[in-house]
């Protein structure tokens, strides 16, 4: 057996190389310029958005009965669907005794920042064709869109208030609903200053096409529907504001307890007033080394091997990418500038200060261009 | 329910949901002239391969006619054929889940006879034999509905369904015995194979008034058949002769 081994380069389709080797098919890409995707490093992708029409403030639904969606967005990045969905409920604050208003009560300390912000419960679902629990990058989403809202200052407490209306039935059987904002006199009744209610948010994201990291594509979907996000005006039936229920406990104590029943209002909303200078979008980015031996071969003897060069990609997709790369940055940041949520993993390559700095100067950047979205895509 | 759900983020314990004031007079109104557009001016919306990690997808867009704005939308996914763990078997199988993304309005028993209904129509459609050891996986998302929760009157959506997972099922290249399509017709929907020699599902709602007459139902729903399925059948002519 003499017959020599012949060693013959194997070569596979782009999609191949790209499952199996992932970092090879990157290097590849990245020496011609040029990411797996066919973008160039800095370059985003394009992102559609549209409000659905799903919420029941939306002039296009004929049929509000049974909407409760308070804000709605659909967003496309890619090939990546993004839907939101915003409903809402209500919850009675516990006053107590010694109750006093918020502006005096609020101290500046770092602690008591966040409890003027109000929040949000995402719950994010990917869909990957399985059943069953959430799965970790779902829920790590969920929590990690909460905490950035909260912390990020975009709601401020006061808008979720709700300011209840009394609703009176007159001898005729007409009814007018009054409200304490819009006329001030007509409201004298004590239910205002014992009783506290404030909306609570939830969003339901639901992603298809999964294509690389999703917090910046559901934080930008969640801050586009939050725009659009109306609150209906609430009020309580004039009958059953003086509502008192005696409940005596074994005879000795009738302590009363008073119920409401708050009802929305399907034609009346008003927008959910956002801490503007606070409304922020997301980017992210990797930084890769530059493999000089995974470079195909250059023709002529040009051998200049810039050891070490790494370069700064912007929105990262794609199952070679994601795999990859490492090195990782995220940004929240507002059109001015100002810094809402940035995380950088250090990973293998280096981070250095002008990658940094490059990244943040691309994120702001992309927050206008999306801002600039929201406001040409309103209705 | 005493157990909390640690996986999600709920939010406050207490928080009612809020309960919209029941509008007086327009109930009536909406009713009435959707049932009677219903079979007249339907147009649908095709649209495959939408979801890029599926082996296949469908997306739907119903539409009433001149009520233009009240639409279904629905998107259908398939993932398989993929290889089932466990003992062997020398069929496929096959599960369908359905879910709604936005409102939630069907109570989730509804939502299990529906899947039901339609893993029984499609197990006997697809042909479970060429994929043994393997498993085929149907989501069905609806993005809007129409309709209202009270009304119960599921049948454009089951309807929509059919259609959407019989174009799905070809987007994936599964191999089915036939185009299966549904008709509506009152609160019946009718699945019909083989140019309509063959019914292979039948959903009969309860309050339906059309109690004995089962073969004209039948006849009623083959007409909206036909015309699904030729919609169904000229678009995967387009999007094939798009694609050479």
């Amino acid at each position: 057996m003499t017959d020599s081994i012949e060693l013959r380069p194997i070569s596979f389709h782009p999609d191949v190389l790209a499952r199996i080797a992932p970092d090879l098919s990157m290097q590849r890409h990245l020496s011609l310029g040029l990411r797996p995707s066919l973008r160039s490093f800095e370059e985003f992708r394009n992102v559609e958005i549209s409000d659905g029409g799903l919420s029941f403030a939306s002039k296009s639904d004929i049929d509000r009965k049974g909407n409760n969606i308070l804000g709605s967005n659909v967003l496309k990045c890619g090939k990546t669907m993004v839907v939101t969905s915003i409903t809402g409920g209500i919850v009675e604050e516990n006053i107590s005794g010694s109750y006093v208003d918020d502006e005096s009560a609020e101290s500046s300390n770092g602690a008591d920042r966040l409890s003027r912000f109000g929040q949000i419960y995402p719950v994010v679902e990917v869909e990957r064709g399985r059943v069953g629990a959430p799965t970790d990058e779902e829920m790590t989403l969920s929590q990690r869109l909460h905490d950035c809202v909260l912390h990020s200052g975009l709601i401020p407490k006061k808008a979720l208030d709700v300011a209840v209306g009394i609703r009176s039935t007159d001898s005729e059987g007409s009814s007018s609903i009054l409200y304490p904002d819009e006329e001030e006199s007509a409201l004298s009744s004590g239910l205002k200053s014992r009783r506290k209610w404030t909306y609570v948010l939830y969003a339901k994201i639901q992603v298809f096409s999964r294509d690389g990291p999703l917090f910046e594509i559901c934080w930008n979907s969640l801050i586009y529907a939050l725009k659009t996000t109306q609150l209906p005006r609430a009020f309580v039936d004039e009958r059953t504001a003086d509502l008192k229920i005696p409940v005596s406990m074994r005879g000795r104590s009738a302590t009363i307890r008073e119920t409401f029943d708050i009802i929305c209002d399907a034609s009346k909303f008003q927008p959910l007033r956002l801490n503007e200078e606070n409304v922020a979008f997301a980017s992210n980015f990797a930084i890769i080394d530059i493999d000089p031996e995974a470079e195909l071969p250059k023709d002529g003897d040009e051998m200049q091997v810039d050891q070490g060069s790494s370069v700064l990609l912007a929105d990262i997709q794609g199952e070679a990418e994601e795999a990859s790369v490492f090195s990782t940055i995220s940004v929240i940041s507002s059109e001015s500038g100002r810094l809402k949520h940035f995380k950088v993993v250090g990973g293998s390559s280096n981070a250095s200060i002008e990658n940094l700095k490059k990244s943040l100067n691309l994120a702001r950047l992309r927050a206008s261009d999306l801002s600039a979205k929201a406001s040409n895509g309103a209705r | 329910m005493n157990i909390t759900d640690r996986r999600r983020i709920l939010g406050p314990s207490n928080a009612k949901p809020l309960i919209f004031e029941k509008p007086e007079s327009s109930e009536q109104e909406v009713q009435q002239p959707q049932e009677k557009s219903n079979v007249e001016n339907e147009s649908m919306y095709i649209k495959n391969g939408l979801v890029s990690n599926a082996n296949g997808s469908s997306y739907l867009e119903l539409k009433n006619g001149e009520l233009s704005e009240q639409c279904t939308i629905l998107l259908t996914s398939v993932y398989g054929p993929r290889p089932s763990r466990g003992a062997f078997s020398s069929k496929a199988s096959l599960s369908v889940q359905f879910k709604e993304v936005t409102i939630e309005k069907i109570p989730s028993g509804e939502l299990k006879e529906i899947c039901n209904f339609l893993s029984n129509i499609f197990s006997a459609v697809i042909n479970l034999e060429r994929y043994p050891k393997s498993g085929i996986d149907i989501f069905l998302s609806l993005v809007q509905n129409p309709t209202t929760s009270d009304e119960g009157n599921l049948q454009p959506i089951i309807a929509a369904c059919v259609n959407g997972i019989t174009l799905a099922l070809a987007d994936a290249g599964i191999e089915i015995f036939d185009t299966v399509s549904a008709g509506t017709y009152k609160r019946n929907v009718v699945a019909f194979s083989k140019n309509g020699t063959e019914v292979v599902g039948l959903w009969k709602d309860k309050e339906d008034d059309t109690e004995n007459n089962i073969l004209n139902v039948i006849e009623s729903c083959k007409e909206s058949y036909l015309k699904n399925r030729k919609v169904i059948i000229e678009y995967l002519i387009r999007s094939r002769d798009a694609d050479i």
